[in-house]
């Protein structure tokens, strides 16, 4: 198995020293326009994880100072960023309203065209870049009428798999192990999913794994040490481009991880397809915006999700959350969509 | 009299039944075939139990009367306690039957 390179230690949590208008002159990345999620997001702020792209953009990002009054707003819903920071969601007759604690607003307008930024007292640029890429571009794609899950996924040959559930239940580690076995990283964290011609499409996200401390220890040794929850994560550095997925593709199925004990006569995998109605609940359960769309937009991602169940296979994947059994369950996958991506 | 659907449910078909959302509760609730076909024959497709019952015997002749009325019943019953659906003309609720 391929060591992973790891990126240079970033900052634990978020700092909280710097002003708009410093990050926009210390980041590393000068302003430009960049591919993320399958498009191409305009911006005064740096991107120093994306690659630059040429031609028009898909997202364009502009700074405001101060940020535009809200017209009749509606709070959707409140989530927790971090321990001491809290991110609030509001729906106005323009659009859509992020207000965080530390960075500031964000406004997403003309249906996740058009998105604004107004910096907040205790902005630095690092949880900037976070909040732009965790939420606000899901946020922008949520408008545009996509489905944004909470999840990870690769491409085995051309067709997508997708991989759902809570945090620690292996989701990075299972793609990362994927990888390192032939497979191509579409996304770490934000799995976008559209419908066309009948069939749903994923757009890659960031390509950028973090892992836990163990997982990240056994995908560098390519062998199996324990199986506990590590201290925090670690960002790993860019894949190569060969073992990214920087297109959409059609997905052909989500798995829903569900972790269990080794049993002496269970394969280390073994996968049920759940009937559409259990799929689209698995669905709406593992929305990437979910706390913060709240009721206000429970109707929409429940139209979303359910046409999304119906147009492709959703398993319950249970598996063995043991390094040891890791590469039975990565060739258990191979073989299932191996299979299934032969003419 | 049948119970209606709660003005804040929405119905969502899917390929082998139903899923219900309660959007002020934000409760969901999955429904079978048959429980979709059930939902779909509330008011104002039908007025009354017999009506459903015999609705769905012409779908279901294999199934005895009173196993399916039973069903329905039971059913009926969950959606009631779930706040999915409410008694005719009250906001509260009604008994069934």
């Amino acid at each position: 198995m391929t060591p992973l390179p790891v990126a240079p230690a970033a900052p634990a949590g978020r700092a909280r020293a710097d002003a708009a208008a410093h990050i926009r002159a210390q980041t590393a990345a000068p302003a430009g326009i960049y591919r993320v999620f399958g498009g191409a997001l305009a911006s005064p702020i740096g991107f120093p994880e994306l690659p630059r792209t040429p031609g028009a953009a898909d997202w364009v990002l502009e700074t405001v100072d101060p940020a535009p009054a809200p017209r009749d707003a509606v709070l959707l819903g409140t989530d927790d960023v971090e321990a001491d920071v809290r991110v609030h969601l509001y729906r106005d007759a323009d659009g859509y309203r992020l207000v965080f604690d530390d960075t500031g607003t964000f406004e997403v307008l003309a249906e996740g065209a058009r998105l604004t930024w107004a910096a907040g007292p205790r902005a630095d640029e690092r949880s900037v870049r976070l909040d732009v890429l965790g939420r606000v571009l899901p946020l922008a794609m949520h408008a545009a009428g996509t489905l944004t899950l909470h999840g990870s996924a690769v491409a085995v040959g051309g067709s997508g798999i997708g991989f759902l559930g809570p945090k620690h239940f292996g989701k990075s580690t299972l793609s990362q192990a994927l990888v390192a076995a032939g497979a191509r990283l579409a996304t770490d964290d934000a799995l976008p999913v559209a419908l066309a011609g009948g069939t749903a499409w994923m757009r890659p996200g960031v390509p950028a794994a973090r892992l836990w401390g163990d997982s990240l220890a056994w995908l560098r040794a390519g062998r199996a040490e324990g199986s506990g929850d590590g201290g925090g994560k670690t960002t790993l550095a860019p894949l190569p481009a060969a073992q990214i997925v920087d297109e959409r593709v059609p997905l052909a199925a989500l798995y829903v991880l569900a972790p269990r004990r080794p049993e002496p006569t269970a394969p280390p995998a073994r996968r049920a397809r759940l009937p559409a109605v259990q799929a689209a609940l698995a669905l709406v359960a593992h929305a990437k915006l979910g706390p913060l769309l709240g009721r206000g937009e429970a109707a929409l991602m429940l139209d979303r999700a359910s046409r999304v169940a119906d147009a492709l296979p959703v398993y319950r994947l249970e598996l063995v959350r043991d390094f040891a059994h890791l590469p039975a369950v990565v060739d258990a996958l191979l073989a299932w969509h191996r299979e299934a991506s032969q003419p | 009299m049948l119970p209606v659907a709660h003005p804040e449910v929405i119905y969502r078909p899917v390929a082998d039944g139903a899923v219900l959302l309660h959007t002020g509760q934000e409760v969901y609730f999955g429904l079978n075939v048959v429980g979709a076909q059930v939902w779909e024959l509330l008011p104002p497709a039908c007025s009354t139990l017999e009506e459903v019952c015999a609705t769905l015997g012409a779908r279901y002749p294999d199934v005895p009367t009173a196993t399916l009325r039973a069903d329905v019943l039971e059913l009926l019953a969950e959606l009631e306690r779930s706040g999915l659906v409410v008694g005719p003309g009250t906001a509260a609720g009604s008994r069934l039957e």
